[in-house]
C-alpha cells in the first residue's frame, strides 16, 4: 500500500516537472507579490510602484507592492529566497540588500549568486559630491587637496553606515589618500540639512536632492560618480576626469526571482521589463527621481552585478564597516 | 506678492471643486485610518501613492496632506476612547483623555480635541503662510548639540509627566531609555542587544510598544474585573452639545500655550514634533493650581497636547516645502509623490511653483475645518460605540491592534512584540509604574545618544560646545532649572500631596 502510495507520488511529481514549462506558459494567472525591501516611499519603493503599475497593464493580472523593510533589506530577500520558485514572489533588490548587508551584517541568510535569478535591471542612481558654499575649494582636485590638509578634517555627513553613500566616501579615501571624518545621520535628509547649514562640510547625495540646492546657490557640485556627465549637470566633471579610472558609484536596482525560477517565466518577465523601462513615460519619472530606466537581458544583468560585488566588497573589508 | 494676494490665490486653488472634493476626501480616509489602532497614516499613503501619479500635483498634494492631518486628529479618537495611542503624539492624550472617557466625559474630550486641533490648525496654517521662508533658518539652526540639549530637557520634564512615585518615574524613563538602545547604532551601524534576530536589527518598533503598554495591557486588567464592574466608560449624564463654561475656561488656555510649543517644535525637522505634546503636557502640570488633578481626567492634559500635537503636524510642513527636507516618513513621502511628477522640493518650490506651495497651505487649513465638521457630529457615534459590552468590543480591540502592527512592516514579528509589551504594561501597571514616561525615554533615548555621539565627533570630542553655543546652554540651564525647582521642598511638597493623594 505504502509502496503504492510512494509510486503514485513519483509519477505526480514527475507529471508536476513535465507540466512546468506548460505552466510557465500560463504565467501569471494570479497575483505576483514585488518585495520591497524599504518602507514605503524611497527611490526603490517608487521604482517598484512604476514598474508595478505597468507589468499589471502589460500582464492583466494583479503586480503588487509589498514592503518588508528591516536588517538592511535581509528581512525582504530571505523571504523572497525561501519563496516558491514560480514567478510569483519577486525581490526588488539593490546593492545593499543584495550584496552589502550580507557582508556587513555577517549574516548569510542568501548568496545572491546561488539563491536568486537575476531577471532584469531596473534603474541606476548616480551620486554627487557635493560641498557647502563656505568650502574654498572649487573643484575636485582643490577639494581632494584641502582634504589632505584640512586640520580639523572635513566632515562628510552619511546617510548611514554602509550605504552606497558612505561606501563610494570610503572608496575615494582609500583611492586618493585624503582623509575625512564620517559621520552618519539616520538617513539622507538630516546629513543634507547639516551640509546646508554648514556643519558638515560636505556629502555625496542623489542627484535628485542636490539639484535644487546646487541651482539655488546652497551647495556646490564638484564632481559626479557616474561613468558619463550627467544631463542635469552637464558643467561638472565625473570622478573618472578628475584622474580616478574606472570609478563608478550608482545605486541599481533591479529585479529577481528565487533561484530555479523557471527559465521561461523569468525570460517573459526580463523581456516585458526591458520594455516597459525604454518606454519614454517611464524613462521621465525615473529622470525626475534621479535615476537612469534602463533593462537588461538576465546574463547580462547578473555579469553586472558580479562587478558591482568584485568592485564594493574590498571596500567594505578594507574600510572594515562591519555591524559585529 | 504680498502676503494677502498669495493667500487669495491659495485659496482659489484649494477652494476650487475639484480640489476640495480632494482635500475631503484626504481627511476622510486620514480620520478613518486614524481611528483603526496602529494602521497609521504611511501605510495608506503608501498604498495611495499610485493614484496620485495620475492627479495634478496639487491635488496629489492635497490629497496627502488630509491623510496626514486627518490621522493625526483621528489617532487621538482611539486614544481616548480605548486608550490606544496609535502614534507618539497621542500617548499624552490617552493619560488624562481616557481617564476623562472613564468617568463619562468621552464627550468632552473628543470635543476639546478636535477644537483644539482646529485651532492649532489654523494658528498653524497662518504661521506657514506668513513666516515659512523665515522659519526655515530655524529649522537649519539646530545642531547636534542644540538637538541633545533639548533631548536632555525633554527626558527630565519625562519625570514630569508620571503622577505617582518619583523614583518609579525615573525607573521607567531609564527603562525606555534601555530599550531604546536595541538595534543598529546610527553612527557607528554596530548592532546591540539584538541577540541574533534579525527582527531586532532595526530596534523595537514604536507603535507595537505603544498600542502593547496601553491598548493591550488595558484590555488584559479589564477582564480582570467582573462584567458589571468593568471600567470601560460610563456614558454619563452628557447634558449640552457643547462644552461647559467651566471646562471651556480651563481648556482654551491650554489650547493656545500648547499650540505655540508645538508649533515651535515642529519647525525642527530632527524630531522636533514629536516633543511638542509631551512638553505642553509637562507646562499644563507644571502651572496648574492643582497638579494632582492630571491623570485623572483634567481637560487641559487634553486640550494642550491636543494642539501641539496638529500645531506641530502643520509647522512640520516648513522644513518640506522650504528646504525639501521631510521631516518624517509622511513628508519623504508627499516628497516622493512631488518629484514622480517633476517637482523638486526645495527653497525654489515657493517661486516655481506658487499655486502648488499656497494652494497647498490654503487647503491645511479648509482640511482642518472639515475636520471639525465632519467629526463634532461623529462624536456622538464614537460615544456610543462604548455602549457594546465589554465582551464584545474587546475581541475586536485586540484583532485591529494585531492587523495594525502587522501593517507596519508586513511582519508578524511586531505581533510578538506587541503581545510581550501587553504583558509587560500589565505587570507595570500592578506595580503602579506609569507607561508613559517609559515611552518617551524609548523615544528620546536613542536621538540623545545619536546627538551626542555625533556633536563630539563633529567638535573632535570636546564637550564644551554643548556650553559655547546659545541655544543649547538656554536649554539645558532651562534643563537644570526644572531639576532644581523638581527638587526643592516646597515643589516636592506638591508632588508630595500628589502622591500621598494617590496612596491614601
Amino acid at each position: 500500500m505504502f509502496q503504492h502510495l510512494l509510486r503514485a507520488g513519483a509519477v505526480l511529481g514527475l507529471a508536476a516537472a513535465l507540466i512546468s514549462p506548460a505552466a510557465a506558459q500560463a504565467w501569471p494567472d494570479k497575483t505576483v507579490r514585488l518585495v520591497v525591501p524599504y518602507p514605503p516611499g524611497g527611490n526603490v519603493d517608487s521604482a517598484a510602484r512604476i514598474v508595478a503599475a505597468k507589468l499589471q497593464e502589460q500582464f492583466g493580472k494583479p503586480f503588487v507592492v509589498e514592503n518588508k523593510p528591516g536588517a538592511g533589506g535581509m528581512i525582504a530577500g530571505e523571504t523572497v529566497a525561501r519563496a516558491a520558485p514560480d514567478g510569483y514572489t519577486l525581490f526588488v533588490a539593490a546593492n545593499g540588500p543584495l550584496i552589502f548587508s550580507p557582508i556587513i551584517f555577517g549574516r548569510t541568510p542568501y548568496q545572491w549568486q546561488k539563491d536568486f535569478e537575476p531577471i532584469s535591471s531596473i534603474s541606476f542612481t548616480p551620486l554627487v559630491l557635493q560641498v557647502n558654499p563656505a568650502v574654498a575649494a572649487k573643484t575636485a582636485q582643490d577639494f581632494l587637496a584641502l582634504a589632505k590638509t584640512a586640520n580639523p578634517p572635513l566632515i562628510m555627513a552619511s546617510p548611514g553606515a554602509g550605504t552606497t553613500n558612505h561606501l563610494t566616501s570610503e572608496l575615494l579615501q582609500q583611492l586618493s589618500g585624503a582623509k575625512w571624518t564620517t559621520v552618519h545621520y539616520k538617513g539622507n535628509a538630516p546629513a543634507t540639512t547639516d551640509v546646508l547649514a554648514g556643519r558638515a562640510q560636505f556629502n555625496f547625495d542623489q542627484i535628485s536632492v542636490a539639484l535644487p540646492y546646487v541651482k539655488e546657490g546652497k551647495t556646490r557640485a564638484l564632481a559626479v560618480t557616474s561613468a558619463q556627465r550627467l544631463p542635469q549637470l552637464p558643467d561638472v566633471p565625473t570622478l573618472q576626469e578628475v584622474g580616478f579610472a574606472d570609478f563608478e558609484a550608482s545605486t541599481f536596482t533591479g529585479l529577481f526571482a528565487p533561484a530555479k525560477t523557471p527559465k521561461p517565466v523569468v525570460d517573459t518577465l526580463s523581456a516585458a521589463l526591458q520594455k516597459v523601462l525604454a518606454e519614454p513615460e517611464v524613462k521621465e519619472r525615473f529622470a525626475a527621481m534621479g535615476a537612469e530606466a534602463r533593462g537588461m537581458a538576465p546574463d547580462a544583468f547578473a555579469a553586472y552585478v558580479a562587478k558591482v560585488d568584485a568592485r564594493w566588497t574590498p571596500v567594505i573589508k578594507q574600510a572594515n564597516i562591519t555591524a559585529n | 506678492m504680498s502676503f494677502l494676494d498669495n493667500l487669495s490665490l491659495g485659496f482659489s486653488v484649494a477652494l476650487s471643486l475639484h480640489n476640495l472634493a480632494y482635500c475631503f476626501l484626504g481627511t476622510l480616509l486620514g480620520t478613518a485610518i486614524g481611528v483603526l489602532p496602529g494602521l497609521g497614516p504611511v501605510a495608506t499613503i503608501s498604498m495611495l501613492l499610485p493614484i496620485t501619479f495620475g492627479l495634478d500635483p496639487t491635488t496629489a498634494l492635497i490629497l496627502l496632506a488630509g491623510i496626514y492631518y486627518g490621522a493625526q486628529y483621528g489617532g487621538s479618537t482611539t486614544a481616548i476612547l480605548v486608550n490606544l495611542p496609535g502614534e507618539t503624539s497621542s500617548v499624552v492624550t490617552a493619560i488624562d483623555g481616557y481617564q476623562m472617557a472613564r468617568q463619562g466625559r468621552a464627550r468632552e474630550a473628543l470635543m476639546v480635541a478636535a477644537l483644539g486641533s482646529f485651532f492649532a490648525g489654523t494658528v498653524g496654517t497662518l504661521l506657514i503662510a506668513a513666516f515659512a521662508p523665515g522659519l526655515s533658518e530655524l529649522a537649519l539652526g539646530f545642531g547636534a548639540p542644540e538637538y541633545f540639549s533639548l533631548m536632555v530637557l525633554g527626558l527630565i520634564a519625562a519625570v514630569v509627566l508620571a503622577h505617582g512615585s518619583l523614583l518609579k518615574a525615573i525607573a521607567m524613563v531609564v527603562l525606555g531609555l534601555v530599550l531604546g538602545l536595541v538595534g543598529t547604532d546610527v553612527n557607528s551601524g554596530a548592532l546591540r542587544f539584538t541577540f541574533g534576530l534579525p527582527d531586532l536589527f532595526d530596534g523595537i518598533d514604536f507603535v507595537a510598544v505603544a498600542m502593547g503598554l496601553f491598548g493591550i495591557a488595558e484590555v488584559i486588567s479589564n477582564l480582570e474585573r467582573a462584567d458589571a464592574a468593568r471600567g470601560t466608560v460610563s456614558l454619563g449624564k452628557t447634558g449640552g452639545f457643547f462644552l461647559s463654561r467651566a471646562d471651556f475656561r480651563a481648556a482654551w488656555p491650554a489650547a493656545v500655550r500648547g499650540t505655540g510649543i508645538g508649533a515651535i517644535l515642529g519647525i525642527l525637522p530632527g524630531g522636533g514634533a514629536i516633543l511638542g505634546s509631551f512638553a505642553s503636557y509637562m507646562l499644563e502640570k507644571r502651572i496648574a493650581r492643582d497638579p494632582s488633578r492630571f491623570g485623572k481626567g483634567a481637560i487641559e492634559g487634553v486640550a494642550g497636547p491636543e494642539s501641539a500635537n496638529n500645531a506641530g503636524a502643520q509647522t512640520s510642513f516648513i522644513p518640506m516645502l522650504t528646504l525639501g527636507l521631510p521631516s518624517n516618513a509622511v513628508m519623504a513621502m508627499m516628497i516622493g509623490a512631488l518629484i514622480i511628477h517633476n517637482i523638486q522640493p526645495g527653497p525654489q518650490v515657493m517661486t516655481s511653483n506658487p499655486t502648488l506651495f499656497w494652494g497647498l497651505i490654503a487647503s491645511m487649513w479648509i482640511g482642518n475645518a472639515l475636520l471639525v465638521i465632519l467629526n463634532l457630529p461623529l462624536i456622538g457615534v464614537w460615544v456610543s460605540m462604548l455602549k457594546i459590552p465589554y465582551r464584545m468590543l474587546y475581541p475586536a480591540i485586540l484583532v485591529l491592534c494585531a492587523i495594525g502592527v502587522y501593517s507596519v512592516s508586513n511582519s508578524t514579528a511586531l505581533i510578538y512584540v506587541m503581545t510581550i509589551f501587553g504583558i509587560a504594561g500589565y505587570v507595570l501597571m500592578k506595580l503602579q509604574c506609569e507607561p508613559a514616561p517609559l515611552l518617551l525615554g524609548f523615544v528620546l533615548g536613542p536621538m540623545m545618544e545619536e546627538n551626542l555621539r555625533r556633536a563630539l565627533t563633529m567638535s573632535q570630542g570636546n564637550a564644551a560646545v554643548f556650553f559655547t553655543q546659545p541655544v543649547s546652554l538656554i536649554l539645558l540651564l532651562v534643563a537644570a532649572a526644572l531639576l532644581v525647582v523638581m527638587a526643592v521642598p516646597r515643589a516636592a511638597k506638591v508632588r508630595g500631596e500628589a502622591f500621598e493623594e494617590e496612596a491614601s
